[in-house]
């Protein structure tokens, strides 16, 4: 575990806290986490329920700040921006997979894909569109473009998920429990995929409380009443180094 | 590709629950068709200043209102006269009172019918611009001492009581014991200075009366082309005490209970100032459906916001602008 400043990782964590405020009840949700995170990290985020693996997770993904500390993203210092360089940041550079898939239920495969693209405003309609194809491909759900999401099953859902976070080719994707409401065959083609992507270069980070789902990742973090307790490189991080 | 994302989910939206958009636009329609509606027609009837053909606004000049009676108050010509004499800015002033006129014999029919009647001073259907349908408008002549009695009926009372009849121009009838020359027929709808079903001329002392007598008529106004009605307010501030002086003890009944006399506002104001309360009331009503419609939308619009946070949710976390 390092605690100094990492200039070249994507991603830096110095000395955050997070408390929660609810009816003069404090929650110290995180506690001092320091950590950085390089490109091409399969990072996997484990420990018990409510130690704050969300709350970390949904810090990297400036859906929410810190009560204090510093993060820098790819050597931004994103700590202190406002709401709408936050909504532009995470846009761009980040890509997001929630354990219930998230998927917009009135828009098809293909919109709920082009969805953050449109938000962008520097894209053409076939530069989207183009995206939107390739993303798909890589999950294998192209055939299924024009579906509603209702007509799929839950692991094609977080496979489109998946499809989306990667459409805006970020610089990380953070998944939250990604196999959590699947049945284990199809937990299994979502942590295949996961492993693929990292394999082609892509930096993620994830989320479970499966030991097995954590011991694929590249390296693995524990979580215990906000702190991190443990940070160690997998057999498999070997396995892909050699 | 943006845009058609978001029409197309939209209509989706409005096609899932087709029951509840056609209730919500309707409800939103009903409330505001009722706003619209009312505003409109108290737009045209309260808001908007009489011209009627002309371009030319025209304002009442009578006696200050009286509130304790909820009445409007004549003044007397000699008065009204001295206003159109004194004030430079003024274009012309004509006379009418409220009455009945009694017709006898009608079409060859025994018996008496009364009507209500304007009577007016001739300029009137000049001031309203609005010829006669059939026949002619009153002269200044048909005014003057000694000219043969004139009367103008209404188009419904042509219709009604003379069978339209082309005939009835110019022949005689007896109106209030008197003969009298039907000089023309009025268009349908026309109701200057009032609703009147004949319009009789006031006799000529009225007109140009010589000194302060118990005659009493409301005025309507013209003023100069170009003048504009502060101008004309300002001059009746200078001239209205002037005027005040001069009444004598036994006219001192003309004034309102604060000393006040003359007043000049817009035509049409004048004549709903009776009504203007329950005007704004009715508004007021109408406006209230309008929110309570709103406020129905709004509690079934909550129950479908409560199945879309979710959806914000994800959109916050895919950083939709706040544009969006
Ligand atoms: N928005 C919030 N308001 C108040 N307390 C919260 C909020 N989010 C999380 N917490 C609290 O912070 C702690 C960590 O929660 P979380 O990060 O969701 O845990 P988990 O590791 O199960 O994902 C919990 O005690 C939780 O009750
Ligand atoms: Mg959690």
């Amino acid at each position: 575990m390092s605690t100094e400043k990492n200039e070249k990782a994507l991603v830096n964590l110095v000395d955050i806290n997070k408390i929660f405020y609810t009816d003069e009840v404090e929650t110290q949700a995180l506690n001092g986490i320091n950590l950085s995170i390089n490109k091409g990290e399969y990072l996997s985020i484990s420990g018990p329920s409510g130690c704050g693996k969300s709350t970390l997770l949904s810090l990297l993904g400036l859906l929410d700040t810190s009560s204090n500390g510093q993060y820098s993203l790819a050597g931004h210092d994103v700590s202190d921006l406002s709401r709408d360089e936050r909504a532009r940041i995470r846009n761009k550079e980040i890509g997001f997979v929630f354990q219930s898939f998230n998927l917009i239920s009135d828009l098809s495969v293909e919109e709920n894909v082009a969805l953050p693209l449109t938000y962008r405003g520097d894209l053409t309609a076939s530069d989207i569109q183009q995206r939107v194809t390739e993303s798909l491909e890589k999950v294998e759900m192209a055939h299924r473009g024009s579906h509603f999401p209702s007509q799929l099953s839950g692991g094609q859902q977080q496979r489109v998920a998946i499809a989306r976070a990667l459409a805006g080719t970020p610089s990380i994707i953070l998944a939250d429990e990604p196999t959590g409401n699947l049945d284990s065959k199809n937990a299994q083609i979502v942590m295949n995929l996961l492993d693929k992507l990292h394999q082609e270069g892509v930096t993620i980070c994830m989320v479970t409380h499966d030991p097995a789902s954590a011991a694929r990742a590249s390296r693995m973090i524990e979580v215990f009443d906000g702190t991190i307790v443990a940070d160690k490189a997998t057999a498999s991080a070997s396995a892909i180094a050699v | 590709m943006s845009f058609w994302i978001d029409i197309k989910y939209a209509a989706r939206l409005l096609l899932k629950k087709p029951l509840f958009a056609l209730t919500s636009i309707l409800i939103v329609a009903v409330g505001l068709g009722l706003t619209v509606y009312t505003y409109s027609m108290l737009n045209s009837l309260v808001f908007k200043p009489m011209t009627l053909n002309g371009d030319v606004p025209i304002y009442a000049i009578e006696a200050e209102y009286d509130h304790n009676h909820l009445s409007r108050r004549p003044a007397d010509p000699f008065d009204l006269n001295r206003v159109k004499r004194d004030i430079d800015v003024v274009d012309d002033i004509g006379f009418y009172q409220d009455g009945t006129a009694l017709f006898q014999d009608i079409e060859g029919k025994s018996g008496t019918v009364k009507f209500n009647a304007s009577y007016v001073s001739w300029n009137v259907f000049e001031f309203s611009s609005t010829p006669p349908m059939l026949g002619r408008g009153f002269r200044e002549s048909d005014q003057q001492k000694g000219a043969e009695p004139v009367v103008m009926l209404s188009y419904d009372i042509w219709r009604d009581y003379f069978d339209a009849n082309e005939q009835v121009v110019n022949s005689l009838l007896t109106v209030e014991g008197e003969k009298m020359r039907v000089v023309g027929v009025m268009p349908q709808g026309y109701a200057f200075p009032m609703v009147a079903q004949a319009w009789l001329l006031l006799p000529p002392e009225f007109l140009a009366p010589v000194e302060r007598g118990n005659q009493s008529v409301f005025g309507f106004m013209k003023l100069k082309s170009g003048v504009e009605f502060s101008e004309f307010e300002r001059e009746l501030d200078r001239v209205n005490p002037l005027i005040i002086q001069d009444i004598p003890e036994e006219f001192i009944w003309r004034l309102s209970d604060n000393g006040s006399y003359l007043r000049a506002l817009d035509y049409k104001e004048a004549s709903i100032t009776q009504y203007y309360s329950i005007f704004i009331a009715m508004f007021i009503v109408v406006f209230l459906i309008l929110i309570l419609a709103c406020i129905n939308i709004g509690n079934l619009l909550l129950a479908r916001v409560n199945e879309r946070i979710k959806e914000v949710a994800i959109r916050v976390a895919l950083g939709i602008p706040r544009t969006r």
